[in-house]
């Protein structure tokens, strides 16, 4: 059994980290420490190292500590069973990334070497938040494990600006030009169906884990699915025509891949609107598992796994559930504010490190 | 402090061509000064003089030139019934290198892209669609290039064409000659497998 682990981490002037060198376990790590003392901050560090930005939806340059002119990790992993030094910099001029000191000169070949799935409290709107945070999620999950589907979606995103630029353009002309606005959109279709189809691939192998994790996480029976909601079902074509009028009123294309969703549901109940806040993390969580399974069945190791303050709204029961998934499977990282008795019992083995005010101990 | 006020202007001449900056500009111009002879100078400028003066896009292909019409669709050892259309000089350039094609070209002058503001009428498919009219063309090849707006431009050529009985057809995607399959992207393999040939028996 393969897995990715990040043995050895250095932080140069990156958010409130001044310097920092910690060696971690292979299994799992507990950072322990008060709110703001920078415990998700080592977590937003070694997502940076697998994929060059933030978790968080801020800026590059944001994880720059003011008055420092760059933003340095530097990490020692275990990849495919070889040693390798991965490093990002973050500069105001841009970013760098180095594989064993090598400069890798497009970012993307450097993304998906290590794959990392982070769980944060904000992911649950994965399910509540709006349908951008759903096909957010689908292109980046996706987008680094497929470079078909990267090339795929690019080339949907730039016939998708071309045909909108038309359909504005034509709502100035008395005459528009209804051959070329087909013939875009032919183009159009023909990357709609290659993303959809990946798009759905990748949700039902993501709802198949998912729904063991689920009963696993919850000690129940109930049936998570994931349904992926397309605005086009089939006769791609002649939907589209029919909206051609309205398209071009607007000056948008009202139907494909963008404006496509995806819904969750316990047992025929919609999560987003039926279910409580217990199951709604739950099944973020089952869905952050089910992505570290697929990744694994993908890559034939497994990623590093982030969860940033998992426990404070999962009951003890879901917390066991949590341990026993991951055991010694990924090497996992996990921010708390504490740990309680119960705790403590599964945790005797792992290591310990209490965060304090840009500093880290390992204690146990 | 700033240059005098001729070295300052021929940097700021310089700076009007595409991917050069300051810098590169002001090391062209301090070059120039220090390293050019007036003889290589004045070879410049009676270079530039003639660029405009002599150089013009052949009325008929729309291919730079400096005869009217061009050097190809003069020839008339070339082949009269098929045309190329590309879309730019460079790719006439590109084409006539291999030695491989002797019939007509065609240069559209760029191609349709909205988002830039370029529609069917702002390229030359107009002088196109004449001289299929006019003349013996039997074949057109449709060989702009294969991005989204090439590809666009080509279907849009091959729609105004589809009631006339000339042959159509499109330059094939694949593997560059001499590759290794197994170096190659995932997308060009998949197209060059899209794209294959059937082996005449």
């Amino acid at each position: 059994m393969s897995k990715t682990t990040i043995n050895q981490i250095a932080l140069t002037t990156f958010r409130n980290y001044q310097s920092l060198n910690i060696d971690f376990s292979k299994n799992t790590n507990i950072l322990l420490g008060k709110n703001a003392q920078g415990k998700t901050s080592i977590l937003e560090a070694i997502y940076m190292i697998g994929l060059t930005k933030s978790h968080k939806t801020t800026k590059d340059v944001d994880v720059i500590q003011s008055n420092a002119e760059f933003a340095k990790i530097k990490a020692q992993c275990d990849l495919k069973d070889e040693k390798v030094q991965l490093e990002v910099v973050v500069s105001k001029s841009g970013k760098k990334a180095k594989y064993n000191n090598i400069e890798i000169e497009r970012l993307s070949e450097y993304v998906g070497l290590i794959n990392v799935v982070m769980f944060a409290p904000e992911d649950i709107n994965l399910i509540r938040g709006n349908p951008q945070n759903r096909r957010r999620f689908l292109d980046l999950e996706i987008g680094q494990m497929s470079k078909e589907y990267m090339y795929n979606l690019q080339n949907y995103k730039k016939v998708l600006k071309q045909r909108n630029d038309l359909l504005k353009s034509m709502q100035k002309n008395v005459k528009p030009n209804m051959m070329l606005l087909d013939i875009i959109t032919d183009q159009l279709i023909d990357y709609l169906i290659q993303v959809v189809a990946i798009r759905k691939r990748f949700i039902r192998k993501i709802n198949d884990f998912a729904l063991l994790n689920y009963q696993d996480l919850s000690k129940t029976k109930h049936r998570l699915k994931i349904e992926y909601l397309p605005s086009i079902k089939d006769n791609y074509k002649e939907e589209f025509q029919r909206k051609y009028q309205y398209d071009m009123i607007t000056g948008a294309t009202s139907l494909g891949a963008h404006r496509d969703d995806v819904e969750f549901y316990i047992d025929d109940f919609t999560i987003k609107t039926h279910g409580s806040q217990g199951e709604l993390r739950t099944a973020v969580l089952a869905v952050k598992l089910a992505l570290v399974d697929f990744i694994h069945e993908y890559t034939k190791s497994y990623p590093i796994l982030l969860l940033d303050d998992v426990f404070s709204e999962l009951d003890q029961e879901r917390q066991k559930g949590l341990f026993d998934y991951i055991s010694e499977k990924t090497q996992t990282f996990i921010t708390t504010t504490e740990l309680d008795e119960q705790m403590e019992k599964y945790t005797h083995e792992v290591h310990k490190y209490v965060v304090l005010d840009g500093t880290i101990r390992r204690v146990t | 402090m700033k240059y005098p006020k001729a070295l300052e202007e021929l940097i700021e001449s310089l700076r009007m061509y595409p991917g050069v900056g300051k810098k590169t500009a002001e090391r062209y111009a301090l070059y120039t000064f220090n390293r050019l002879d007036e003889e290589q100078i004045n070879q410049i400028i009676e270079a530039y003089q003639h660029i405009k003066s002599d150089i013009f896009a052949c009325p008929i292909c729309g291919n730079l030139t400096d005869t009217d019409p061009c050097y190809i669709c003069k020839d008339e050892s070339r082949d009269q019934h098929t045309i190329i259309v590309v879309e730019d000089v460079r790719d006439v350039i590109a084409m006539e290198k291999t030695n491989h094609y002797h019939g007509k070209y065609h240069v559209l002058n760029g191609a349709i892209s909205p988002s830039d503001g370029i529609g069917p009428e702002d390229i030359n498919i107009k002088g196109l669609l004449e001289r299929l009219h006019d003349q013996q063309i039997k074949e057109v090849i449709l060989a702009t290039n294969l991005s989204n707006e090439g590809e666009m431009t080509s279907q849009y050529i091959r729609k105004l064409l589809s009631d006339t009985d000339l042959i159509i057809s499109r330059i094939a995607h694949g593997l560059p000659a001499g590759s290794n399959i197994e170096y190659a992207d995932e997308i060009t393999i998949s197209k060059a497998l899209d794209g294959r040939k059937k082996y005449d028996s």
